[in-house]
């Protein structure tokens, strides 16, 4: 099970750059759909990548699904081969995201971000408008009743 | 326009490593006027903007984005949400929209946990 206080308590205390997205960040705008992991834009800088291996180290991070036992070193060098990983950690499961379809680096979706406070941290998330436009741009059948929700919630906000 | 004008400001301020003073100064205004603008008070005009975005050394493109049109699929399944649902969230904080979601996965690992019991019983 997910524990979101844990997971965003340690990248917050961390100091990592990142911003929710997904569907923890949907939930955050009043989405009443499930979600079970965290899902977070991370900027690729040196500094940042050296934060989120500090931040997440403590709760033994772990490639999501692959065989335990693998030489999976959780570093700096091996954040840097790649860009989008899926973990389960100790705090539950978190997606880092490099880049998002539709809505791109950390850099790009940064503008479209609102600041909420969660638990004591001040959490950056993306702003509706945003995510509906990366998980259309996402394209995946299972997003269109997430998409549809999130039209009705921006539409409730207007209303 | 005010929130995506905050957030504008205050990534180019940030990103050239600017207080909101020094941005002032630079900008010929004061720091509660840019204070403000990164609070999202009121709906700068576009030419302040510009001023703001310059003196923190970029400069804004704006681009027209088409509106997709309605996707049939999305239509019936956003007639079909419960909009009662989404109305009782928009009066929670955010806080207490992630406690709920948090509260509802508890209850979730509990039913797995309880449904593996009684199989093994079975």
């Amino acid at each position: 099970m997910t524990d979101f206080a844990r997971l965003l308590g340690a990248l917050h205390e961390g100091g990592v750059e990142c911003i929710v997205v997904g569907g923890l960040a949907a939930t955050i705008h009043g989405s009443a759909r499930l979600t079970q992991d965290v899902d977070v834009s991370y900027a690729r800088s040196t500094a940042n990548l050296d934060r989120v291996v500090r931040a997440l180290a403590p709760l033994e991070p772990y490639l999501r699904g692959a065989p335990p036992g693998l030489p999976f070193e959780w570093s700096v060098a091996m954040l840097r081969a790649g860009l989008n990983f899926t973990l389960t950690t100790a705090a539950g499961d978190i997606d880092l995201l490099g880049d998002i379809p539709g809505g791109g680096s950390y850099e790009e979706l940064l503008p479209h971000t609102i600041v909420v406070d969660l638990f004591g941290h001040e959490v950056r998330c993306l702003d509706l408008a945003a995510l509906i436009r990366a998980k259309r741009a996402a394209g995946r059948p299972r997003d269109l009743e997430a998409i549809a929700e999130l039209e009705a919630l921006s539409e409730e906000r207007g209303a | 326009m005010n929130t995506i004008a905050a957030a504008l400001v205050r990534h180019a301020r940030t990103r050239s490593g600017l207080t909101q003073r020094e941005l002032a100064a630079r900008a010929g205004t004061t720091q509660s006027v840019v204070g403000r603008l990164e609070a999202g008070v009121g709906s700068p005009r576009l030419d302040t903007l510009e001023r703001l975005l310059g003196a923190a050394g970029f400069r804004a493109k704006v681009e027209l984005e088409p509106i997709p049109p309605e996707d049939s699929v999305i239509a019936a399944f956003k007639n079909d949400i419960d909009r009662t649902l989404l109305r009782q969230n928009l009066t929670k904080t955010p806080e207490q929209r992630v406690r709920s979601l948090q509260a509802l996965e508890r209850l979730m690992a509990e039913a797995r946990r309880a449904g593996r019991a009684a199989r093994r019983g079975g």
